[in-house]
């Protein structure tokens, strides 16, 4: 399914050559423009990054369709009344403290939203903690490594 | 036939030629001329599709020498068993009489041929019956027509072969886009650079891939946009409160390369899913355009759905590519290459009726292509990297029936092979690239900026569309 799958499935590549080739230059971009090569770029178009983000959006909430895969945030569910916390201990291990202050900001604005406090039930805990984690995997920030 | 793209570069020159008529010559004249080249005419339309085959397409197990002797050469280099049964890799004779093929004109072929279609393919049997589907035979990139002695040359500045002949990867862009892996500038991508200008509304949409990523759709403007068979994806969480928040994020610009062309894919992926999947909601379900267990059939359906929708879009020209994998049969040919023409025969045939009940048989012309043919000797149980191989050319407008090109010898000695029944190209990419060309709306000074060697063939309209 397109609309909410990685399409990178393990060992279920399309060719022998696996999802992407190592000399894929991306069309139209300003990568190819300065020569360069972008493997992963192979796997990127309007459907793909659309699918990415809603399977994130169900992953981080319920994992992966309710079965065994499960983010449990034990970790987080500590802090999670601390939202500079929240997200300086998502920026540490997620990005290598690498996320731009715009993102930052609207992280701050957003969890804040939630008005989390250590009595919170668990369920707003982690309907907060969940959005935190969806919001960074989304972000082209996350997503290119550097 | 004159099909010549309205673009704003024919009515220039259309005025200009009236232009040189005189001052006398009424000015309403010339106003009424513009008007008919530059109005949008809802029957004014082309949509040309690649169908990919990846891995490289057995050609010997696709357009199968079919008369006795040719059979007979076929069934002993292949392994046959005796009395014309299947063996090795090998059909039987009989399993091929319900796909025969009976030309309705072109030249005799190469010792007297006759082919029949592998029995999987009873759908485009109808089609060739219909004249509605023409056999392209040993084509295949060349940079210049190219002789055995030629190919076995070491000269090759006088003799120049494509770069990186048998290689999957490289051969897949070469006759995806005239270069080696790492092209970004694909033939179908120029005709859509030519053609953008004709579509008024979404630009955007003139090069279109159901498949994966295609350096065929890809021009020097025209970029590709990609649709699933479910069509245009949307991200859910921008219909909740997160909207505002996640889209600053996803769509922002940065300084870095990576980061700021993920985001352009992502601004572009949002933009397009209203536009896409409401001019969807309006056009013939194609309810039975049936794609159940076929990859190949679902993405051609969704490529029927947006043909269907092309005046809601304002399309007038389109450039579609679709794919099926899994052709790279060096074992279990005669388990797995059946499989693959069924699905082949079923999509190809299902999208033909759909485009017929669509109303636009003759204005919808799909090609086949593959990275390479194969060899015709066995290696045990399946066939080896190749070069020329035979392609389908099918469409309402299509001259079909027939063969175009040369026949191939059967044979793994005579000179128009290179070794295994590996087929020297007797037609190139170009040409057959051109005649797509010019049926879409090309001219003949478009060509080289199209196809940058198609100067060194002289036969750049091969008649089958």
């Amino acid at each position: 399914r397109s609309d909410d799958s990685l399409g990178q499935s393990p060992l279920r590549s399309p060719s022998v050559f696996n999802f992407y080739r190592p000399g894929y230059v991306p069309p139209n971009t300003a990568i190819a423009t300065a020569g360069k090569q972008a493997p992963e770029f192979q796997l990127l178009n309007e459907t793909t990054t659309a699918g990415y983000i809603n399977f994130m959006q169900g992953m981080t909430r319920n994992g992966y369709y309710n079965f065994d895969v499960n983010p449990t945030y034990t970790a987080l569910l500590l802090i999670a009344h601390d939202v500079p916390a929240v997200i300086a201990w998502l920026n540490l291990r997620l990005t290598a403290n690498q996320l731009s202050a715009n993102t930052l900001s609207v992280l701050q604005a957003t969890l804040s939203a939630f008005n989390v406090t250590a009595s919170s039930g668990a369920n707003l805990k982690l309907d907060m903690l969940a959005t935190a984690c969806f919001l960074i995997l989304c972000s082209p920030e996350y997503l290119v490594q550097k | 036939m004159s099909n010549e793209l309205w673009t704003r570069r024919v009515v220039l020159q259309r005025a200009m030629q009236l232009g040189v008529m005189g001052v006398a010559t009424p000015l309403a004249i010339n106003l009424a001329a513009i008007s008919e080249a530059a109005a949008f005419d809802n029957t004014d339309y082309k949509a040309l599709v690649c169908l990919f085959m990846y891995g490289g397409n057995d050609y010997a197990n696709t357009v199968i020498p079919y008369d006795n002797t040719n059979y007979n050469l076929y069934h002993a280099i292949r392994g046959g068993a005796a009395g014309q049964m299947a063996g090795g890799i090998a059909y039987g004779r009989a399993q091929l009489a319900a796909t025969a093929l009976v030309p309705n004109g072109g030249p005799v072929l190469t010792d007297n041929l006759q082919y029949a279609l592998a029995p999987q393919l009873a759908g485009l049997k109808s089609i060739w019956d219909a004249g509605r589907l023409a056999v392209q035979l040993n084509v295949g990139p060349l940079i210049q027509p190219t002789t055995l002695a030629q190919y076995q040359s070491t000269n090759r500045v006088q003799n120049p072969l494509p770069p990186k002949l048998f290689s999957h990867n490289d051969q897949q862009s070469v006759w995806q886009a005239n270069g080696t892996e790492g092209s970004t500038v694909g033939w179908g991508g120029r005709l859509g650079d030519i053609a953008m200008s004709s579509n008024t509304n979404n630009s955007l949409l003139t090069c279109i891939s159901a498949s994966g990523n295609a350096v065929f759709v890809a021009g020097r403007e025209a970029l590709q946009y990609q649709i699933s068979p479910a069509g245009a994806i949307r991200i859910a969480a921008l219909n909740t409160p997160l909207r505002d928040a996640l889209s600053s994020i996803i769509t922002r610009q940065s300084t870095h390369v990576l980061e700021n062309e993920y985001a352009i894919v992502t601004r572009r992926s949002i933009d397009m899913e209203g536009v896409v999947n409401g001019a969807l909601t309006g056009v013939d379900p194609l309810t039975s355009f049936v794609t159940t267990g076929n990859p190949l059939s679902s993405q051609l359906k969704i490529v029927a759905r947006l043909i269907a929708a092309r005046a809601t879009l304002g399309m007038r020209r389109q450039v579609f590519f679709v794919s099926l994998g899994g052709f790279d049969n060096h074992n279990l040919l005669m388990q797995d290459h059946p499989n693959l023409m069924t699905r082949v025969n079923d999509a190809m045939s299902a999208f033909y009726a759909a485009t017929s009940t669509l109303g636009v048989a003759d204005k919808v012309t799909l090609f086949t292509a593959s990275d390479f043919g194969r060899t015709l000797s066995s290696n045990a149980d399946g066939s080896d990297h190749g070069w020329g191989s035979h392609h389908f050319v099918m469409g309402g407008a299509v001259n079909g029936g027939r063969f175009y090109g040369t026949a191939p010898h059967v044979s793994i000695q005579t000179p128009d092979q290179v070794g295994q029944g590996r087929l020297l190209p007797t037609t190139s990419v170009d040409e057959f690239a051109a005649t797509l060309a010019r049926w879409f709306g090309c001219n003949t000074g478009e060509l080289p900026g199209i196809l940058p060697n198609v100067a060194n063939f002289t036969n750049t309209n091969l008649g089958f569309v």
